[in-house]
């Protein structure tokens, strides 16, 4: 089985938003192309050296499936796309800072954008909740109900990754408390309310997942041992 | 405290890809990343294992075209707009730079004309406040070593970008990007705070924390030449060019 990190699958079409979109949908374009980690590396450098063309091809072949991440832990397509529009002005900034030794460029660009979002989200969580019309109690409890997102999400992961056996001697709480922080980057604080948990049980359920998904991954060689 | 001791290393550097460390420890474990090689690949670890989740996450539409519109207005337009006038052929940091000591009376003349750009000319800056009264901003007017003013910068208080505008032409060498630095009068010890393309004039610096947490306590900014991509712990030496930060508000 090929390793997951060396692909790039952008999931579009059947699948839906994080958030059901005020715009109509026929004015968003698809994106449909899976770009090529040798391509992202080639672009990256040459960004690096002041390339605007290079800087676009990176900016086209990737900004759909980062404005994913952004949208899923912020919740609004125009906070997604504003941390979109900062990432890649970082991106141009720091590119040169990519080291390809350590990882993978869509590793480094993911980064980026998730950390902008998560930045953004915990800056502007008052602003979020207004947006939303409930008190952040009722909106974090329904990011932790049956049915919501991210467990489907993170199930979908290790299925797809092969890691289902290993990852399956997680109790849901742990797949659960993992999968609200990484996907919609809750705090631990927020987890601990959102699963009527503890803190320091939601931190537990957080690091053992963590633990097992790399021992899971180790296990297969997919991750660093 | 000892962060590359294995197991702190292993759980700070699961936190930060997590994105669960505070503010303040992620701001540290930063430092730490970009002065050692040890850490860098430890957090570059976690990374790719987070990574492997997206494979089970949802797609979305595109991003409208405004988006990009609006990286290319941040990042160029008001660089091409400016009158190319950059220097050829490589300029080294020292020598007519040596021995200049004219920069402490700069300092008050820095703070002064920088108040008066930001307040008088906010545009300089995009900074057009819709009162009419200029935002709350840390800025600053850095001069060389002839006294004369070379660089202004300015972020809002809260922002999250530093906007920088040469105000004379500055060559470096080939490969080498400008970079602002930033210290206080009681830690003299310069803290980078980043580098820009320097394709144009004028450019942007990304933040990595709110301008307010970032330049809050300190008093004065310090612009070098460093290697592109290189993330130093310090500056190369002497300064091109040096001054005050000041806080408008």
């Amino acid at each position: 089985m090929r390793d997951p990190r060396n692909r790039t699958t952008l999931r579009v079409g059947h699948e839906r938003a994080p958030e059901a979109s005020a715009q109509p949908l026929e004015t968003m374009a698809k994106t449909n192309q899976a770009p090529d980690n040798d391509d992202l590396a080639r672009w990256m450098s040459r960004v690096a050296l002041g390339d605007r063309q290079a800087f676009e091809q990176l900016y086209r072949a990737t900004s759909g499936y980062l404005l994913a991440i952004a949208w899923r832990v912020l919740q609004h397509r125009d906070l997604a796309e504003e941390v979109l529009q900062d990432a890649f002005v970082k991106v141009w900034h720091s590119a040169g800072m990519y080291d390809a030794r350590l990882g993978l460029p869509m590793t480094w660009l993911i980064n980026i954008v998730r950390n902008r979002a998560i930045d953004l989200r915990r800056s502007r969580s008052n602003a979020l909740v207004s947006a939303h019309g409930e008190d952040d109690s009722e909106r974090i409890a329904a990011l932790a109900a049956p049915g919501a997102g991210p467990e489907q999400w993170l199930d979908a992961a290790i299925q797809r990754i092969g890691v289902q056996e290993c990852m399956g001697q997680l109790t849901p709480a742990q797949r659960q408390a993992l999968a609200l922080v990484y996907y919609q980057g809750l705090t631990h604080v927020e987890v601990a309310q959102a699963l009527e948990a503890p803190l320091g049980t939601a931190k537990a359920w957080v690091r053992r997942g963590l633990d097992y998904l790399r021992a899971c991954l180790q296990g297969r060689g997919m991750a660093a041992s | 405290m000892n962060y590359l001791r294995p197991e702190l290393l292993d759980a700070l550097a699961r936190a930060h890809a997590l994105g669960t460390l505070s503010p303040g420890a992620a701001r540290r474990f930063t430092r730490v990343v970009a002065g050692s090689a040890v850490a860098a690949k430890a957090l570059a670890d976690w990374q790719g294992v987070l990574q492997t989740l997206e494979e089970g996450a949802p797609g979305s539409p595109a991003p409208r075209p405004r988006v990009w519109d609006g990286v290319q207005q941040r990042l160029f337009e008001r660089a091409e707009r400016t009158p190319a006038g950059e220097a050829s052929g490589p300029r080294a940091r020292g020598g007519p730079l040596a021995g200049w000591l004219r920069w402490p009376a700069g300092l008050v003349a820095g703070a002064l004309l920088s108040w008066s750009l930001l307040v008088l000319r906010p545009q300089t800056f995009d900074m057009e406040a819709a009162s009419g009264a200029a935002p709350a901003s840390y800025v600053g007017v850095l001069q060389d070593a002839q006294g004369r003013p070379l660089l202004a910068t300015a972020a809002r208080r809260h922002g999250s970008v530093l906007t920088v505008r040469l105000l004379r032409p500055v060559t470096i060498e080939p490969g080498h990007a400008l970079t602002v630095w930033a210290w206080s009068d009681t830690d003299t010890t310069p803290r980078r705070v980043g580098s820009w393309a320097t394709a144009g004039q004028a450019g942007t610096i990304a933040l990595p924390a709110p301008a307010e947490s970032l330049l809050g306590r300190m008093t004065h900014l310090g612009l070098s030449s460093e290697a592109a991509g290189a993330a130093p712990t310090s500056p190369a030496r002497p300064f091109i060019a040096e001054g005050a930060c000041a806080k408008v508000w």
